[in-house]
């Protein structure tokens, strides 16, 4: 079966939306990332297999390829991982991809499913409320960031955790207005540019139970 | 800034270059305060706006120095690489990507400490994105590019020995070797340095005060976020600029209206030191910071006199005779160029007194 999930891929200091493609095939068992990974991204396959199987998935034997679309940018870090986990359980029927489409995700896991921090939540935040999506789920260290972008974000701390919500629902991050003005950045300059206010997907962005 | 005895007219300057966001170059004699002023820039620097915040905080995370739970960059970066730094480590680069020190110096201060001991290359590298404020890097597979509007305040002493034109003490080094030094600051770089400040030792009696009577920080703080709001509401309309330093030429042209007095006194300065349109245009913005803080509507010639002479009077100084520079406080050098005859250009090089005192 083939699953898709959405993240993003940083280019300079802006980030561009990805496609994680995952098909599961019958054959003997083969994992393998196309669409020029880097660096760490080369070792993402491991640390995928590796949470998937330490957080109690049973993967089935088969031949499983995930592809990181468009193919001719640069990926690298190992913000994939999350995505492409979520991805292999898709195609392994163990999750719905509909309640995953309208969302971006990224984080690094490790080798006992903790989803851990990486670099540059931001511009992906800004990305994923540029492309309409409803939110993002990062790992919790980095949720503070996405706030930045006004955009409802999920901290997921632990990957057994969340994957075992198949309903899906990312927690609301609170009051992004409150936190700024705490942090001494001017709520003038914030009125100013005309999105403070301005509610992503139509949704109030305080009151969020998800 | 109470911290820092004497030196009000560099206090003053630094008022100015805070205002604006105008480049700014100390040059003067170890001990005299040039480091401590700079570092206590930061507290008189006025506050972001949200666009600004928003960039430098994409910046940072990028780069991965957001801490646990924190959503924006709240102050300007203050960033103070050390004078061995690589070019790529200043602009960016290498081979993964990430943007160097001047982007992460984004809507701060990039603090250049010991400016001839930067390397050739890497001083070099900087004229470009001082002048764009932007980095544009090409690599094989992708081209990348990093915001970076900084404001520059660079650190020097005016020979390897420290002392060269300095009252009250006598300098060591051989002629060919303070020339030497000061090549290493290169003519294209010094262009887009808007203010030259000549910094001098303090007298006892301001070290020695047991209570101080400098200014305290918030009052220069205060003059510079006033100034900063008429910056403000002068650039609403314009997206991306947010003080006067960043204003394109169209813009300078518009905002920057003179007195005749004031036209004429750049006219002459232009002439009479051969200055490039670059130059011109800085004054311009340098002489409207000043008019800003001093709430005038239009540029004085006040304003005008005050911007020529940040950037010519302290060069002139450093290799003129002793004469000039007690004259300073007295009588500015743009004054002397409308009253009197224009001194011969033979004045101009390296005249034998300034070499040694006694």
């Amino acid at each position: 079966m083939l699953a898709r999930v959405r993240s993003g891929a940083l280019i300079g200091i802006d980030a561009v939306i990805v496609d994680v493609e995952v098909d599961m095939a019958l054959g003997l068992p083969y994992f393998n990332v196309v669409g020029l990974p880097e660096g760490a991204v080369k070792e993402s396959k491991v640390r995928v297999v590796s949470a998937l199987k330490n957080t109690g998935f049973d993967l089935p034997q088969k031949r499983i390829t995930v592809n990181l679309a468009p193919a001719d940018i640069r990926k690298e870090g190992a913000a994939f991982e999350l995505p492409i986990a979520l991805g292999v359980l898709v195609a392994s029927r163990f999750l719905d991809e509909e309640p995953l489409a309208n969302f971006l995700f990224a984080g690094e896991l490790s080798l006992d499913g903790a989803v851990k921090a990486i670099r540059g939540v931001l511009p992906f935040a800004i990305a994923a409320r540029d492309g309409g999506f409803r939110g993002v789920m990062v790992p919790k260290f980095n949720a503070a960031e996405a706030d930045g972008a006004q955009v409802q974000c999920g901290g997921s701390r632990s990957g057994r955790q969340n994957r075992c919500d198949s309903g899906f629902p990312p927690s609301g991050s609170g009051g992004p207005l409150e936190r700024r003005v705490s942090l001494g950045v001017p709520p003038e300059g914030v009125v100013s540019t005309g999105c403070a206010r301005r509610d992503f997907a139509g949704h109030d962005r305080r009151s969020r139970p998800g | 800034m109470t911290d820092v005895r004497g030196q009000d007219e560099i206090k003053d300057a630094l008022e100015l270059a805070a205002a604006g966001g105008h480049n700014v170059l100390m040059c003067g004699p170890p001990g005299s305060g040039k480091t401590m002023l700079a570092r206590r820039l930061p507290s008189i620097l006025p506050t972001m706006e949200f666009q600004e915040a928003l960039e430098i905080t994409k910046i940072y995370s990028v780069l991965g120095l957001l801490r646990d739970g924190q959503a924006m960059i709240a102050e300007r970066p203050f960033r103070s690489p050390h004078h061995t730094i690589s070019d790529a480590g200043l602009v960016g680069g290498g081979p993964m990507t990430r943007p160097g020190e001047l982007s992460m110096a984004h809507h701060g201060v990039l603090f250049l400490d010991e400016l001839p001991e930067f390397r050739k290359n890497v001083l070099e590298v900087l004229r470009q994105p001082l002048e764009e404020g932007q980095v544009h890097l090409a690599r094989a597979n992708q081209n990348v590019t990093y915001p970076c509007r900084v404001m520059l305040v660079a650190a020097m002493n005016p020979c390897p020995c420290g002392y060269f034109n300095v009252p009250g003490r006598a300098c060591t080094c051989a002629q060919f070797r303070i020339l030497d030094y000061h090549a290493r600051v290169s003519g294209p770089l010094l262009d887009r340095i808007d203010i030259t400040l000549q910094t001098l030792p303090v007298e006892y009696r301001r070290i020695a005060a047991r209570r101080g009577s400098e200014l305290p920080s918030s009052h220069y703080r205060e003059r510079v976020e006033a100034a900063r709001e008429r910056q403000r509401h002068r650039f609403r309309f314009e997206p991306g600029v947010y003080c006067n330093a960043q204003m394109a030429p169209a813009t300078v042209r518009s905002h920057c209206e003179m007195s005749p007095r004031a036209e004429h006194m750049l006219e002459l300065a232009m002439h009479r030191h051969g200055l490039s349109a670059r130059a011109h245009d800085r004054i311009l913005k340098l002489a409207r910071t000043r008019a800003d803080l001093e709430s005038h509507e239009q540029i004085e010639d006040v304003d005008m006199q005050l911007a020529i002479d940040c950037r010519m009077l302290d060069r002139r100084g450093w290799f003129s005779a002793t004469a000039s520079n007690m004259e300073r406080n007295n009588q500015t050098y743009v004054s002397k160029l409308l009253d009197e005859p224009p001194p011969s250009q033979a004045a101009d090089g390296f005249s034998s007194s300034g070499r040694t005192r006694r």
